[in-house]
């Protein structure tokens, strides 16, 4: 009799909760099917969609493609008159036949953008204003004021490929905005684009500039002619350590030696990355005075900063920078040492003739000699 | 009996479910990643750190075991990459081959005295070997005595002169630009990276010439097809999603690039786990996490680096046998970790879910299947309810195919042919019932064999990617095993 509860109690909570097991497991599994077939179809529709985009995109590219080369070719001679003809009927053509449609218009901007980049002076004149005359920029500073990060950075682009110097107030706006390609692609505009004073953002900048954004900033100054390559002093000043290191690096690469003694300043700068990036600056140019100001550094640095001088003292190659790596190895700093004896390796110097003992252990069984 | 088949029934749901919820989660997570990933790289112009003087350095350590066949091919392949700054250290790890001498006769290596320091224990340094020719100024070759693949890595750091060290299989190939792709996050990312993991692809049936990869196929063998799905899920599913939570635990072996100092400050790879890619990055976001230190651990998602997938039963069991070790080991070694908060996502989600799900699902799948066995024999079992489980986990099985197939199809689309495609999707439908059974039988197996203490890689064999006769590249060894192949390790 006393079974009977315990059964009772069985037929009332377990069957139903296994019921709704099933029934939950059903139901998952149906969906699943409907998801495999879902993902399945969409899949293969995605690649005909693709295929299909791609056949007209084809179309469209080779169409526009002809008649911007006429254009361009004829607008390289023109009169101020014939130009604005031309560009008239080759607007009114690409107007008429592709730019109601989102992915036309879209095609017709790539092509000339992927045309941009190859022409200069008066043809890359021409096509910048046939750019404009299919409003082409107002759509741009459009996006750049409504869009998603991803649209503001690609109008950016946009409007610094197409030199559009009117849209310069509208994009530095975006200076230090939150996203970090905008900022990249802002600061790229603004050197393009502000032709008296390219670099003229880096005293508004609050945000840092990382290496990835130096290398590109560092990419586009490379193009600019040498005399608009501004002194980089004033940013040796710079509140924000990643615009000095940024300045540092520049006049390094542009050989702006005249500004060495305000570098080497930095070298008690507070920030270990500007400080490793003045003694990469020591080494480059093979700054005599850099040893001595590591041979005072050097013993209170920390041991991060400590290896970084003694690479930059092996790459000085100088009577004083070998004597001071010399008392280096002398010392009883098996890390110190080593990176000591390595930096003086470089310079061609021979370490283990002298300090046979820091060679590496010899294996424990001698292995033959390689055939050469 | 009847409350025990119940509490079995609801277990095995459950479990399953909460199984199922982390792999959508994971899904969707990775989808939210994928768009961020490409929008982010609509833009980016790799050319410029090609030649650029402000790349960074990168030492490429490759390890070489009796890769006689091969080697002057990779090394030749390796040596053609566009990126300005970078040198590639080729271990020779003990081979017992001409792999030394083929690599000193075709780039006119000599022995070069030098120093080295040796931050990293490892197996004594028999020479260094550096080029006469200018044009291979970049290749250092290191011969050292045997001791496997996390020794071989260990000793080309302590050479290594760059600050970002990439380790990577010899017998990968790279795409071109692919250590432009891997050190931008290095040089973009306002938290210190650590550690950047990359994409592996299978390369079986795939066209290459001179080391380059000319077109890409679906492998034409049924093993090889397998794993490309697998590598999606992982690969284009999985560690998207950890990337995104930064909660990543593996790197593969077959291509990571890392911080040197960072490395060498965790101890380097540990050569006591056949998981050595999995363990040192464990190791290295616990050196982190416990100094309070800030960092973060990146993900590329293209399709940087194509391997060799192996193509029989055999030499595929071994291999998943060890990854399964490797992970045991790796999950042991740092159960300190085991949701505990000090390690934040870590601790709370990552390692709970390796622990759970990747080393727990195949014990509780194969019990869950004796246990059922058993409920039939002695007439307990609820037919309705294992029958619906088999079809709604077979319908998640192929669902999960399909969603890394769909991923791939918008993302990156490296197999343009359509009979490609529907191949792949006919191989999502048969690999939970032709190949997952085999995989649950490796998987325990490798618990089996990490229980008995067994501490080898196996013999793995490798049909060469341009179709040369089949090689064995390394005999079972007690000092970890070959340092080549095989690493490619999908989660």
């Amino acid at each position: 009799m006393h079974q009977l509860p315990s059964l009772v109690l069985a037929e009332l909570i377990l069957m139903p909760t296994q019921q709704l097991v099933l029934t939950i497991a059903t139901w998952l599994m149906i969906i699943s099917w409907i998801l495999v077939v879902g993902i399945g179809v969409f899949t293969v529709g995605a690649r005909v969609y693709a295929h299909r985009q791609q056949r007209k995109k084809i179309a469209i590219e080779a169409v526009v493609t002809d008649w911007l080369m006429e254009y361009v070719m004829m607008a390289e001679d023109a009169t101020e008159t014939e130009l604005s003809a031309l560009l008239e009927e080759t607007s009114t053509k690409i107007k008429h036949q592709y730019m109601g449609n989102s992915f036309a218009r879209r095609v017709v901007k790539a092509v000339m953008l992927d045309m941009n980049r190859h022409v200069r002076g008066s043809v890359a004149n021409a096509l910048h204003r046939l750019y404009t005359s299919l409003l082409y920029d107002v759509l741009a500073l459009e996006t750049l004021n409504y869009g998603e990060w991803h649209e503001q950075a690609e109008a950016v682009n946009e409007l610094t490929l197409m030199q559009v110097p009117y849209s310069l107030p509208y994009i530095e706006q975006h200076r230090n905005h939150r996203n970090k390609l905008v900022r990249l692609q802002t600061q790229i505009a603004e050197m393009k684009l502000n032709e008296n004073h390219p670099l003229g953002f880096l005293s508004e900048v609050k945000t840092p500039i990382h290496a990835w954004h130096q290398a590109n900033l560092y990419a586009e100054l490379s193009k600019l002619p040498k005399e608009k390559i501004p002194s980089f002093r004033p940013w040796l000043q710079s509140p924000n350590y990643t615009v000095v290191i940024f300045a540092i690096k520049m006049v390094r690469l542009f050989n702006q030696l005249d500004l060495q003694p305000y570098v080497l300043m930095k070298s008690l700068h507070p920030h270990l990355e500007v400080r490793r990036e003045v003694w990469q600056f020591v080494s480059y140019f093979h700054i005599a005075v850099g040893a001595e100001l590591i041979e005072h550094l050097l013993p209170d640095a920390e041991p991060e900063m400590q290896l970084v001088m003694i690479e930059c003292l092996g790459n000085l190659q100088t009577m004083e920078s070998e004597q001071l790596l010399e008392q280096v190895i002398e010392t009883d700093q098996y890390g110190l040492r080593v990176e000591a004896a390595l930096a003086l390796q470089r310079s061609g110097y021979d370490v283990l003739g002298r300090w046979p003992e820091l060679a590496p252990p010899p294996p424990p069984l001698i292995s033959p000699p390689p055939a050469h | 009996m009847h409350y025990f088949v119940w509490l079995f029934e609801h277990a095995i749901f459950a479990f399953s479910l909460t199984v199922m919820a982390s792999y959508a989660f994971l899904a969707i997570y990775a989808a939210m990643e994928m768009i961020y990933y490409k929008r982010k790289t609509k833009y980016i112009d790799y050319g410029i750190l090609v030649a650029s003087p402000l790349a960074p350095g990168v030492s490429l350590i490759a390890p070489a075991y009796n890769e006689g066949l091969n080697i002057v091919d990779n090394i030749k392949s390796l040596l053609s990459l566009f990126y300005n700054n970078y040198e590639v250290i080729i271990v020779n790890d003990g081979s017992k081959d001409d792999t030394l001498a083929k690599m000193i006769e075709a780039y006119d290596l000599v022995l070069s005295p030098e120093v080295v320091n040796l931050k990293l224990q490892t197996k004594p340094l028999r020479g260094i070997y550096r080029s006469r020719n200018a044009a291979f100024r970049r290749l250092v070759v290191v011969d050292k005595v045997n001791g496997g693949k996390a020794d071989a890595l260990n000793i080309g750091i302590n050479v290594s002169s760059k600050n970002l060290v990439a380790c990577i299989d010899v017998d990968c190939i790279l795409e071109q630009y692919a250590i432009c792709k891997m050190v931008k996050p290095f040089m973009e990312s306002t938290k210190p990276v650590i550690a950047v993991g990359g994409v592996i692809r299978v390369a079986n049936s795939c066209e290459i010439e001179n080391g380059r990869l000319i077109s890409t196929q679906v492998p034409s063998q049924f093993f090889p097809r397998i794993q490309v799905l697998e590598y999606f899920r992982a690969f284009l599913m999985g560690r998207m999603a950890w990337a995104r939570m930064d909660g990543l635990l593996l790197i593969s072996g077959a291509l990571g690039l890392f911080d040197k100092h960072i490395m060498i400050a965790a101890g380097g790879y540990n050569h006591k786990t056949v998981g050595e890619d999995m363990e040192v990055v464990v190791r290295m976001r616990g050196y982190m996490l416990e100094r309070k230190l800030p960092y973060t651990v990146k993900y590329i998602p293209d399709p940087l680096c194509w391997t060799e997938a192996p193509e029989d039963a055999k030499i595929l069991g071994r291999q998943r046998n060890r990854w399964t070790r490797g992970t045991i080991e790796t999950l042991l070694l740092h159960r300190k970790m085991f949701f505990n908060p000090k390690y934040g996502i870590i601790g709370m989600v990552s390692y709970p879910y390796w622990f759970f799900f990747e080393w727990m699902a195949p014990i509780v799948e194969v019990l869950g299947m004796f246990a059922f066995l058993i409920f039939a024999i002695f007439g307990y079992a609820n037919w309705p309810f294992a029958l619906v489980m088999i079809g709604l986990i077979y319908a998640y099985a192929v669902m999960l195919s399909f969603c890394s197939i769909l991923y791939e199809e918008v993302s990156f689309r490296q197999y343009p042919a359509w009979s490609d495609l529907f191949r792949l999707m006919a191989t999502a439908f048969f690999e939970p019932i032709l190949y997952h059974p085999r995989q649950l039988i490796w998987s325990i197996r490798g618990n089996i064999d990490w229980s008995r203490g067994k501490n080898t890689w196996g013999e793995m064999v490798r049909t060469g990617l341009s179709a040369q006769p089949k090689v064995p590249v390394a005999g079972p060894l007690p000092n970890g095993g070959p340092s080549t192949a095989t690493a490619a390790k999908p989660s």
